[in-house]
């Protein structure tokens, strides 16, 4: 319903602020979590080990914090995907938007429907075997299960 | 979902992130509304007299807005009622023995749950027939809304059926196993046994889906259903369709939504602590 007046700020880069701050928004959320989830006992021994107040949080807080983050972060990534297609409200050409005139066009909604879903479970599946690489590569031996 | 935490503990699963919220968000809300209103207000009584103020505007229209919300409400209920039973039944079928019911109630299970929301309406609201025929005879014609409500179903049945089985799996196996010494049939210790503990696991997850479907909602209004967004928008267009009206009314439905909801958290979290499995 916006749209009365020539926008300074085009339809994509809205999308990217929404769905920036949606997103954020969970991710705020998550790094807290996961920087309370470090152990006390990890931050008395760096203590113990005359590291400063900020050489604790550079090399054993952060590092611990991001690897108990990252299944959380994952998963808020990969529903950040599939949400990108809300922007179709706001009529960014995305995936959706595009079919959609693709469908209006030429009658064939059950083939682009199926396109879409394809489309969108191969995304969610190389983002999540994408991160879940990373997971195991920055996977720490002796820490978490 | 019910996992079992280690000493380290995990981060917290992103959608429980939800319940982040507190009152002064929504004081916060309410202020800006407010503020938002007094602006509006203050700017349109100078300009001129024969056009209606943001607020009267509002006022005038509250009660569309409102029977609107109700469908909102109403679509949220069913919703998670279908996806509830639906969801259930997937979950404990991908738990099953048989090979073919675990695959193929997985491979659903992960296709709804890793598909859009917007994709799902689109392909639900496009792919069912327009009219039904009821026992053989005269034709119905299937509102919008119901269709919408069955397409909101679906996401969340596949997001239950995960929180069934991860519950069904956090049961510790020598549940299993002593139930097996008394002589109970597979599916008599699901009955009696597995279940019933899973029901406490599993409501604070399932609650906090309800809010997310109820906040998913107004996403039928872009195909044309008159629920509180798409009526809101139906006023403002009535109001003179001003672009000042835009702020203080969106503003409006997230007060609306936000007291409904609000409520709804502050239960999960301490439905969620009361519930915590310490193992």
């Amino acid at each position: 319903m916006g749209g009365y007046t020539e926008p300074l700020v085009s339809a994509f880069a809205w999308a990217m602020i929404a769905l920036g701050i949606f997103g954020g928004a969970y991710n705020v959320e998550i790094f807290r979590s996961g920087l309370e989830a470090v152990p006390r006992t990890t931050l008395e021994a760096s203590e113990s080990l005359c590291l400063s107040k900020w050489q604790t949080y550079r090399h054993v807080t952060l590092p611990l914090a991001f690897r108990i983050c990252l299944p959380s972060l994952t998963s808020n990534l990969i529903s950040l995907a599939k949400t990108t297609s809300l922007a179709y409200v706001i009529s960014v050409p995305e995936m959706t938007y595009v079919l959609n005139q693709v469908w209006s066009d030429t009658i064939n909604v059950p083939e682009m429907m199926l396109i879409l879903f394809v489309f969108y479970v191969a995304v969610v599946a190389l983002l999540g075997a994408g991160l879940h690489f990373l997971e195991r590569k920055l996977a720490l031996p002796g820490f978490g299960r | 979902m019910t996992q079992v935490r280690t000493e380290t503990g995990n981060a917290r699963p992103a959608q429980y992130a939800l319940f982040g919220v507190s009152w002064y968000h929504g004081a916060i809300l309410l202020l800006g509304f407010v503020i938002a209103f007094a602006a509006v207000h203050l700017n349109s009584r100078e300009a001129d007299a024969t056009n209606l103020s943001a607020l009267d505007t509002l006022s005038l229209w509250l009660p569309f807005i409102l029977k609107g919300f109700g469908l909102n409400l109403l679509m949220s209920f069913l919703a998670m009622a279908i996806a509830t039973v639906l969801g259930v039944a997937l979950g404990i079928a991908q738990v099953s023995q048989l090979g073919v019911v675990r695959v193929a109630s997985k491979f659903v299970t992960h296709l709804f749950r890793n598909a859009p929301w917007l994709v799902i309406l689109f392909t639900v609201m496009y792919l069912l027939p327009v009219e039904a025929t009821l026992w053989g005879r005269e034709k119905v014609i299937i509102p919008d809304w119901i269709k919408a409500t069955f397409a909101f179903s679906l996401p969340v049945m596949g997001n239950i059926s995960e929180i069934v089985r991860g519950a069904i799996n956090s049961i510790p196996t020598g549940q299993w196993e002593s139930a097996e010494s008394l002589a109970f049939t597979r599916r008599q210790t699901m009955v009696h046994i597995i279940l019933p503990q899973c029901i406490k696991r599993s409501i604070p997850p399932w609650m906090n889906w309800y809010a997310l479907l109820t906040l998913a909602t107004p996403m039928a209004s872009i195909l044309g259903v008159h629920e509180a967004v798409g009526n809101a928008q139906a006023a403002m267009e009535a109001g003179g369709g001003r672009p000042e009206f835009l702020l203080p009314f969106y503003l409006f439905l997230l007060c609306l939504f936000f007291a409904y909801i609000y409520p709804i958290a502050l239960w999960t979290r301490k439905l969620e602590q009361k519930y915590a499995v310490s193992h």
